[in-house]
């Protein structure tokens, strides 16, 4: 009998993702945000939470890695205190913050520089063009944010970018990886949206389309790996890799395995996008709901999936997303409703 | 000293779970989780705070193929550790009923 780490995680990391305000200053239309009721727990309360989760990392043996996000978390009067606080920890391996990057300027950035742990800061794009971006975002912010994007590049920080594919903006991709690569952006990723929150069943694009879309992205990333990295490691990716070995494209949805959502009142979801309260940090703790939700159990059993993802040949690498699943069918262990492979017997 | 008349009963805390032939037991109080094998998954399951050990041996030589006394040895040495680690707990008999 002993006491073990989860093994699943080769790298021995676990993800979290907190949301730890909810105040933003866009509304964009796809957010998955559903209220910006303006919250923002005392700074007591966050480190109540940072404590919970180191806790969680010395039990598991385990090292986190935070993303940091909101809302918009260059908005909270705490961010700089937490960061303070996150980077001095043993546990957190990496910090990241997800922006829309239109607050950033340059004292945000000298402050920023002394973390040794903020590897990367995300900046959401929605478009290669200002009116693409501005559709989804509102008027002005494309500039903003490439403004920020060119800031954090002058002071040498790792930035990413997140495209989220849209019926409004997905012939727009082209004109987003050229922009990326203009501006020196490190990592981009593209991936089609969750229609949760404020985010509408018009955005969603059929499956053929899905498929259509990763293939053409597919294509860009493999000609363009000299100049700059497109991250392909969500689910329906592994339908287009080459071969079982291929470690770039596919990777199984860490949902349930090594990765939480931290909501800003404290309420914990499987992910982000998988909008189904498994229990709360301060009520519940970490390790009540990691070890008893039924809804994490569900996911972790791969033989409770459905459909066409039961008996895929690329279950190892994909799983389908359980959030996309949900949204549309209201069945987190469903079929992945946009997958194009067929189905296997 | 535990022997066949001890009765266990597992840890409210402690929750048992089985997904993809991998068993463990988790604490959701401290969070320790232990790993587990069939045979000591069974025997913790079997710690229901109503039946003595000598009745969980004979339960488990009908599912396993092993001795009793064998098994009853396995099973006096894996439940002193469960005990150790709080993961069962003794069950006290009232010696007047």
């Amino acid at each position: 009998m002993e006491n073990k780490q989860n093994k699943r995680n080769s790298a021995n990391e676990f993800y979290f993702q907190w949301h730890f305000l909810n105040y933003c200053n866009l509304r964009c239309s796809h957010c998955y945000q559903g209220d910006y009721n303006f919250f923002e727990l005392p700074f007591e309360k966050l480190i109540e939470i940072a404590n919970k989760i180191i806790e969680a990392l010395n039990k598991w043996n385990m090292f986190g890695r935070i993303s940091l996000t909101g809302g918009e978390p260059f908005m909270s009067k705490s961010l700089f205190a937490l960061l303070d606080y996150l980077d001095k920890q043993d546990r957190i391996c990496s910090i990241h913050i997800l922006t829309n990057g239109t607050l950033i300027d340059d004292e945000i950035c000298k402050k920023l520089l002394k973390y040794n742990k903020l590897d990367e800061i995300q900046v959401s794009l929605d478009g290669g063009t200002q009116h693409v971006h501005d559709a989804t975002r509102g008027e002005g912010n494309f500039d903003k944010a490439i403004d920020g994007i060119r800031l954090l590049k002058k002071y040498n920080f790792k930035v990413s970018s997140m495209f989220t594919i849209t019926n409004k903006n997905k012939n727009d991709i082209f004109n987003f990886i050229s922009l990326a690569i203009k501006e020196n952006i490190d990592y981009i990723s593209l991936e089609r949206v969750t229609p949760c929150g404020h985010s509408a069943n018009e955005d969603i694009i059929s499956s053929d389309e899905i498929h259509r879309i990763y293939e053409q992205i597919n294509l860009e990333a493999e000609k363009l790996s000299n100049e700059i990295a497109i991250r392909r490691t969500r689910p329906l990716w592994a339908n287009l890799s080459k071969n079982s070995f291929d470690n770039k494209v596919g990777g199984f949805c860490p949902v349930g395995f090594t990765c939480l959502a931290i909501l800003c009142d404290g309420t914990l979801l499987p992910c982000r996008r998988l909008e189904i309260p498994i229990g709360n940090i301060f009520t519940d703790g970490i390790f009540k709901t990691w070890y008893s939700s039924k809804i994490l159990w569900d996911i972790r059993d791969k033989n409770n999936l459905k459909g066409k993802c039961h008996n895929c040949k690329n279950i190892s690498k994909c799983g389908g997303c359980r959030a996309v699943a949900f949204a549309l069918t209201n069945d987190y262990l469903a079929e992945d409703p946009q997958c194009w492979m067929e189905e296997q017997f | 000293m535990l022997d066949g008349r001890t009765i266990l009963k597992l840890n409210d805390d402690v929750i048992l779970k089985s997904v993809n032939n991998s068993f463990r037991a988790l604490n959701v109080n401290d969070g320790n989780q232990y790993r587990l094998n069939l045979v000591s998954f069974k025997m913790l399951e079997n710690a229901d705070g109503k039946r003595n050990i000598d009745d969980i041996v004979n339960e488990l030589t009908k599912i396993f193929d092993v001795e009793k006394t064998t098994l009853k040895d396995d099973i006096l040495l894996f439940y002193s550790e469960a005990l150790q680690k709080k993961i069962i707990f003794l069950v006290e008999i009232d010696e007047n009923n």
